[in-house]
């Protein structure tokens, strides 16, 4: 289990690392100069020489590329935004909680709506009830997250006057976002909640359940869900990945200022270094999220524990076969 | 080799005598599959009119997508103007018309060349596995660990916005789904024992794939393609909604809102309609997606 949770964090770095290389060859990439357009048109050449050493843009990439992992390794520091001249690192870690929250909040509401509705509509399937859960959730899925928002605003702020339509001024502000992005994830929730409830509801140990006359309730939560939990878990990560994303446009709606936010800005004005530590945040949140996902298995099902726990074990009893054969 | 008749066979050839059985392909089964569920056809029946629609915009608009009238400025939905005037004063139904001619092509060609791309990566590493195999799935992790959005986002502020470019980037970030479903489908049919039969007989490794693989794990693939091409709507939309996808004056669902964004009580028909409209597009698109992974997985029925 311990080797197992180290190799994943190597890797992860490996990835991480990628990452970094994806988005320097984007920013090679990107046509214009950041230096134009921080000083606007009508400066002076000498002007931009000096500004380009000043933010270090006169040496070579890979140079860069070095230093600026040096300096996030042994320092920390992920530079300086060119437009507001703050440490990068700094004013991440003042965006990223909003960010997160919005997450955590999501999957909380996804859990909450998705979970129940899931396992109704598996318990009664082919009811009208399991009918209406199913064509809800597909529309649920099928609405554009960010106009969901907007109708929300239309109506809760704009018509009944009862939530703010932007800005986290008051508690009330963090309504809105978190219930548009759960509601679309709870239908992702809701969907393989059915399917894996559906096949679970199948087998016969839940037969065997029934026949010595357990309670309907019991068959269905611990016997059922239990078992049926593993893909459930693994569409909650990756919808959490995917919320990282979407609150791009979330946070573009209710005007949040969260990582989302700071990303649109920094690609518009051509902020290398916030683009970079955004980037390099959200990425490494993901992953690490990913193998919290791939460990929290090994709690559910012992059967995953047991298959850490031997992977390494028949290489063992292979290499000590050989000699003797 | 002669065919063994046991009591039960002749029984039933007797009970069936006169009557022909045809027999199906398994395409052909699930395609009977599929058409008995209703909802799924009525998917397709959607997804062909909006094609259709999208096709025949210029004939069917009473207008063209770009004629303003400053005398009909923000309208609310008349016989004139059914879906109404939005803050040029040009018709909203006409500029969603014109809009289709986007979203709908984008969603399907960025699916079908991911597909090739990406499914193309995942049968090359499950084929031949090892360091192949290695650096495929390892370039993929990478990709994958950024979320496909803000991917898209980052590839399409380097390469500028525009209709080619945007496919370019949804196409890029949806690699590493096509290539681990693939990967896992492929790995599903290797250990079967007609790949040793067909090695057996001396197929080569590009007739392996194409001709043995392939057809074999065709299922998932095809169900995860029809799901992403109305993911890819929905990313299209989101895209031109902040602005990097693609820009006015063109006409495109995602822009479209977000110039209703700042008319929102003024006009809140500019706001719904356009939303409807991505609505109903990629809502029938998942419940054919829906009835193609019953039809192909009758285990989930």
């Amino acid at each position: 289990m311990g080797r197992y949770v180290i190799k994943r964090l190597l890797q992860m770095i490996l990835v991480i690392v990628g990452v970094m290389i994806i988005v320097f060859v984007l920013q090679e990439m990107t046509p214009g100069d950041p230096v134009d357009s921080l000083l606007g048109a009508g400066a002076s050449q000498e002007q931009r020489d000096n500004l380009r050493s000043e933010l270090g843009l006169d040496e070579p990439v890979l140079t860069r590329f070095f230093n600026y992992i040096k300096d996030f390794v042994t320092k920390g520091d992920l530079g300086t935004s060119y437009t507001t001249k703050q440490p990068v690192m700094g004013e991440l870690l003042n965006r990223w909680p909003v960010t997160f929250k919005l997450a955590i909040g999501s999957i909380f509401v996804a859990l909450l709506v998705g979970l129940p509705l899931g396992i109704i509509s598996a318990v009664k399937q082919n009811t009208i009830i399991d009918y209406i859960c199913r064509v809800l959730s597909l529309a649920a899925v099928s609405m554009p997250q960010f106009w969901l928002g907007l109708l929300f605003i239309l109506f809760f702020a704009m018509r009944l006057h009862w939530l703010p339509s932007f800005g986290l001024t008051s508690p009330l502000g963090w309504i809105m976002p978190i219930v548009t992005c759960g509601l679309t994830s709870s239908a992702n929730v809701v969907r393989i909640t059915r399917s894996s409830m559906l096949d679970v509801v199948r087998q016969d140990y839940i037969n065997t359940a029934r026949a010595k006359g357990q309670k309907e309730n019991v068959i269905i939560l611990k016997h059922g869900l239990r078992n049926a939990l593993i893909p459930i878990i693994t569409t909650v990560g990756t919808q959490f990945g995917a919320m990282l994303g979407g609150s791009i446009a979330i946070e573009s709606v209710f005007s949040l200022p969260g990582l989302g936010q700071y990303l649109v800005t920094g690609l518009s004005n051509r902020n290398y270094p916030a683009v970079l530590g955004g980037v390099l945040i959200i990425s490494i949140t993901f992953s690490l999220m990913n193998l919290i996902v791939d460990l929290t298995y090994a709690f559910i099902d012992p059967r995953t524990k047991a298959a850490y726990e031997r992977r390494k074990a028949p290489k063992r009893k292979k290499a000590a076969e050989v000699p003797s054969a | 080799m002669s065919k063994r008749v046991t009591p039960a066979i002749e029984r039933f050839n007797k009970k069936n005598k006169g009557k022909t059985f045809r027999q199906y392909t398994p395409g052909q089964e699930a395609w009977m599959r599929m058409t008995k569920n209703k909802l799924a056809i009525v998917g397709l029946v959607v997804v062909v009119l909006l094609i259709l629609l999208a096709i025949f915009a210029s004939v069917i608009a009473p207008s063209g997508y770009d004629v303003q009238d400053y005398s009909q400025i923000l309208k609310s939905p008349s016989w004139e103007h059914i879906f109404g005037t939005d803050d040029f004063g040009r018709d909203i139904f006409v500029r969603l018309l014109y809009g289709s001619r986007i979203s709908i092509p984008v969603g399907f060609i960025c699916s079908a060349v991911s597909l090739l791309i990406g499914g193309g990566l995942g049968l090359v590493a499950a084929y031949y596995g090892g360091l192949v195999e290695d650096i495929i799935m390892r370039i993929m992790d990478i990709f994958q660990a950024i979320p496909a959005m803000l991917f898209a986002m980052a590839v399409l502020s380097a390469i500028g916005t525009g209709v080619a470019n945007m496919i370019i980037a949804i196409t890029i970030s949806c690699l590493p789904l096509f290539a681990r479903i693939t990967r896992g489908a492929v790995y599903t049919v290797k250990g079967a024992d007609y790949m040793d039969a067909s090695r057996a007989i001396g197929a080569g490794s590009v007739r392996m794939m194409l001709k043995h693989i392939l057809p074999n794990a065709l299922g998932p693939i095809i169900v995860v393609t029809t799901f992403s091409v109305a993911g890819n709507i929905l990313v299209v939309s989101a895209l031109s909604y902040l602005g990097v996808g693609i820009v006015p004056p063109t006409a495109e669902w995602g822009s479209i809102l977000s110039a209703a964004k700042s008319y929102i009580s003024a006009a809140p028909w500019y706001l719904i309609f356009p939303g409807v409209t991505i609505m109903i597009a990629v809502f029938a698109l998942n419940l054919f997606g829906d009835g193609v992974r019953d039809a192909l997985d009758p285990r989930l029925k």
